[in-house]
């Protein structure tokens, strides 16, 4: 979905302003916001395209107001509630609803320190050959759609040369929205920073992309 | 632009990586965004932003700093600073101030 948060290359959001000793957190209830995301994410409900996007689904003004963690609250309370694990009125209460029945496995104190520390791993096997070769010319397509996906506008219609291949990964775009894996190439994709932004950028920068295979066409 | 970060290498990112400016600057403006770490690159140097789309991580593997050459490696790890990982400072022998 082309929303606020495919933000690369806006202009008007200010300068870049770094906090000297900047704490972990700043609020304690930061943290707790951190923990319900990753004690929910272990009951399989959703899977990390799917959170994204309930992000991204943030109205596009209050995206823009929500410090970080906000934004993190307001996507797990809309995946809580899509998946069924919470209703809206259940929500509003702060209570089970009577009669409730949430048969979901807890997750103890005992388990904690496994399932945080274990990142997911994204790449699958596949049978199929990578479509495209390291050095090929490739054009980003130029494509709209209205879910999850992770083409950045700013690259779309360009042409970049793959950089490296990282094997067949799960497809956002689709898992996302629980329609699958979908898994397929995962290219490193170089875009010289004046195909991107015009002849005003310097001439020897660049910008890499992960782009999935297909996001990419041949030229 | 996204927000994605080691955490397993560097921890959780800070605010400003996760920030509007940073995001959609650090593609369009990198050179602009470096200046206000202080970080002036020279023209003939050539500048390549990593815009992490994927599960794939990337962080910057430092430039050793002259005069460092003596060093051990016990004492260059003492060095290396997480902006420097992140790609917005260079590795000085002043060591670790963030």
């Amino acid at each position: 979905m082309n929303g606020v948060h495919d933000m690369g290359g806006m202009h008007g959001m200010g300068p870049v302003t770094p906090e000297a000793n900047e704490p972990v957190f700043h609020e304690p209830w930061e943290g707790r916001v951190l923990a319900l995301n990753r004690a929910t994410a272990v009951l399989g409900k959703w899977n990390i395209d799917a959170s994204r996007h309930s992000i991204e689904r943030i109205r596009p003004a209050d995206y823009l107001r929500m410090s970080y963690y906000e934004k993190w609250l307001a996507g797990l309370v809309t995946r809580l509630e899509e998946s069924g694990l919470v209703t809206s009125a259940e929500l509003q209460s702060g209570r089970p609803a009577p009669g409730a029945t949430k048969a979901i496995p807890l997750l103890t104190a005992g388990e904690v320190a496994a399932t945080t520390a274990e990142r997911g791993w994204f790449e699958r096997p596949v049978n199929t050959p990578p479509r495209f070769a390291v050095g090929q010319r490739v054009r980003a397509k130029k494509i709209n759609p209205t879910g999850h996906t992770r083409l950045p506008r700013y690259a779309r219609g360009n042409i970049g040369v793959v950089d490296r291949i990282h094997g067949a990964h799960v497809f956002p775009d689709s898992n996302a929205h629980f329609r699958g894996e979908n898994p397929q190439p995962l290219y490193s994709v170089r875009f010289a920073a004046r195909e991107l932004w015009g002849e005003a950028a310097p001439p020897r920068d660049a910008v890499y992309i992960d782009l999935w295979e297909e996001y990419l066409e041949p030229t | 632009m996204c927000s994605c970060y080691p955490w397993p290498v560097l921890g959780l990112p800070p605010v400003w990586y996760k920030s509007a400016p940073y995001r959609s600057r650090a593609v369009i403006d990198p050179r602009g965004v470096l200046r206000e770490f202080g970080l002036e690159i020279s023209e003939d140097v050539e500048i390549r932003v990593w815009d992490s789309t994927s599960e794939m991580r990337y962080l910057v593997l430092p430039e050793r700093p002259a005069g460092s050459e003596q060093m051990s490696e016990d004492e260059l790890v003492a060095l290396v600073t997480r902006d420097a990982m992140i790609g917005t400072a260079k590795v000085t022998l002043a060591g670790a101030s963030r």
